[in-house]
């Protein structure tokens, strides 16, 4: 489903485009949120809702990919959130 | 043309807005325009919601509704992930039924909202929406129609840092800052104020939207770190030079706040109904109450012993995070906003909680517990008023809503932390919110001088609606108060009763994803309206 990579990557480029931040590479599955782009754990919930708005299908229960057993993930890909949206339209 | 201006001012209470609207000792009236603007019009104590609490009574305000109907409870809404607790915050998707933004778009109505909370995502509206609670980087997205943001960002003066929400610094506690920082604190929200302010100017004046509604929230956010500098009874007899600057800038920030809201109605023009509401009113709180820590000496709440990791520590130190033992655990709190207990049922076999059955049972022992947490001195219960949540939250959302709600005697919010003792005093009051807010109505048609029965929260949508011209919905739960308008207004216009508000897409789809059975139920329903295939 290479529409939900392009999707999510163009909806990464324009959310972060006047957060004043300079990228040396393109975004691609490898970029991560929190390393690369300097998310906050709030940015993570926008971003999470901005997804969740653009495909319309409600809730995906992004639950279940930010938290592992007890623990927050405490960063996340690209490539990570595609496949997650992906799983979760099949 | 301007015919409804509505101001929220986030916990706005007349302790404090009587005092600053007559003269100080010194003469001076720190609120001229507010002193001339109550005597010209109505006054009345506005009820809040039953946890009077900023996102369920700006949503109980914005729709006519409880909580129990509306499905926004908290800042925060916890899902249990595999047996543990995963939080996220409430928005604009929890709400279940339609706001009056909506309910005015669809009768043609053009309207401006600007700063209210769980507006964002925003919904389509005739007009325009900027959410409050909002961290700039997520603003220009939030923003409706998001070309909104890009016309802002032309205006003079403009910055979205200064307008948006910063959710690392609001969290900040007083009590870590040096009396410096402290001092920035406050003095950070004269410029955001200003920032809404000149947005709010702008779309009246370039727009003239029929509901022209801005909130201001500064007033929370100062009350509840800088209360012992604003009320009178706490304020020093003989102030520390920090002090005196302390309780010089909080003043500063109101007679600011007279200023903005003396412009706003000028510019509304004298034939706009003016309306200006809080959320909830404000209170001093003087005692630490450790809810969590009493139900775990009560044998309901089990903690769970530190990992040696790094967030388990950084979370053990937040007010926000409690770490539970969630096989084991019957009953706790979620969050200190709530001032909630929730009970944890096994639905399966095997699940933790308690068996569906034994649940009266239950409860009705947890209610007797927490009853008998008594001040060792006087005998007074420091839990003054404990509801169940089919007393507090009835309606659809009420499964949502934690099972008990805690009232304190002080009015405060619990804490969940894991120290001793139960119940502690402060070393100073600090501010928390108290259930009656306030209700000002002033402008052609609205009775001079008077001050009204008290309202409750959800009345205020009802006003707003008739003042626009527009029918009541009859399935709001608040109506408009008569007394407020003068015998010619309601004869001219008389208050009408219509047809019921429209189903809202979110809180439908989001309860079709509940279970299976509820689903084939609500596509039923859908169907039946005419809304699906
Ligand atoms: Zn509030």
């Amino acid at each position: 489903m290479l529409r939900v990579e392009f999707s999510i990557i163009t909806l990464i480029e324009d959310l972060i485009r006047d957060w004043e931040i300079t990228l040396d590479e393109p975004i691609t599955l490898e970029t991560r949120l929190v390393a690369d782009l300097g998310f906050s754990s709030i940015d993570i919930v926008h971003t999470v809702v901005a997804i969740e708005e653009h495909f319309g299908r409600g809730r995906l229960g992004f639950e279940e990919l930010l938290m592992h057993g007890d623990q927050y993930v405490s960063d996340l890909t690209v490539g990570e959130l595609v496949a997650f949206v992906e799983r979760k339209l099949s | 043309m301007i015919r409804t201006l509505f101001i929220g001012l986030d916990g706005a209470t007349f302790t404090l807005l009587d005092v600053l609207t007559q003269p100080a000792s010194d003469g001076e009236i720190v609120m001229p325009f507010l002193r001339s603007f109550i005597a010209g019009g109505t006054r009345a104590v506005l009820r809040s919601t039953p946890n009077p609490l900023t996102p369920p009574a700006w949503v109980s305000l914005m729709t006519g509704r409880w909580p129990g109907q509306h499905g926004v409870f908290d800042f925060l809404r916890v899902a249990e992930q595999n047996g543990e607790g995963f939080t996220t915050l409430y928005d604009a998707r929890d709400i279940r039924v339609e706001t009056i933004w909506a309910i005015a778009s669809r009768q043609q109505q053009r309207v401006a909202a600007l700063n209210f909370p769980i507006t964002a995502p925003p919904r389509p509206v005739n007009g325009f929406l900027l959410p409050g609670f909002v961290p700039w980087k997520h603003l220009r997205r939030n923003s409706y129609p998001e070309s909104l943001y890009e016309r802002l960002k032309a205006l003079d003066g403009f910055n979205p840092k200064e307008l948006a929400w910063d959710f690392e610094r609001e969290n900040q506690s007083l009590d870590d800052l040096s009396e410096t920082e402290c001092e920035a604190w406050v003095g950070y929200h004269l410029p955001r104020e200003e920032q809404w302010f000149r947005v709010a100017r702008h779309l009246l004046a370039s727009e003239q939207p029929d509901l022209m509604a801005v909130m201001f929230d500064g007033t929370d956010k100062i009350q509840h770190q800088a209360w012992r500098f604003l009320e009178s009874a706490l304020v020093s007899s003989d102030p520390s030079p920090w002090e005196r600057r302390m309780r010089a800038l909080c003043l500063r920030y109101f007679r600011q706040l007279d200023q903005y809201l003396e412009q706003l109605v000028a510019l509304a023009g004298p034939k706009a109904q003016v309306f200006m509401a809080s959320d909830h009113g404000f209170t001093h709180s003087t005692e630490v109450v450790r809810i969590n820590r009493y139900l775990y000496e009560k044998g309901y709440l089990y903690w769970k012993s530190s990992d040696g990791s790094e967030q388990f520590t950084r979370r053990e130190a937040s007010a926000f995070f409690t770490h539970l033992d969630w096989k084991k655990t019957l009953a706790y709190c979620h969050t200190p906003s709530s001032n909630g207990i929730t009970i944890r049922i096994a639905r399966h076999p095997g699940e933790p909680g308690i068996a569906a059955a034994d649940y009266p049972a239950f409860r009705a022992r947890l209610i007797g517990d927490l009853e008998t947490l008594c001040d060792p001195h006087s005998g007074e219960r420091i839990i003054r008023a404990i509801r169940t949540r089919e007393e507090a939250f009835p309606g659809p959302a009420m499964h949502q809503a934690p099972d008990l709600l805690l009232t304190l005697r002080d009015f405060g919010f619990v804490s969940i932390k894991n120290l001793e003792p139960v119940v502690l005093p402060r070393p100073y009051p600090v501010g928390t919110h108290h259930p009656e807010g306030i209700f000002l109505a002033a402008g052609p048609g609205i009775v001079a001088g008077q001050r009204g029965e008290p309202c409750d929260i959800v009345d205020v949508a009802a006003t707003l609606l008739y003042s626009l011209g527009l029918e009541i919905p009859e399935d709001l739960e608040g109506r408009t108060p008569e007394a407020f308008f003068t015998a010619e207004q309601r004869v001219a216009h008389p208050i009408r009763q219509g047809a019921p508000t429209l189903p809202v897409a979110d809180g439908t789809r989001q309860a079709v994803e509940a279970s299976a059975a509820e689903k084939a139920k609500i596509i039923e329903q859908l169907h039946m309206l005419g809304y699906m295939e």
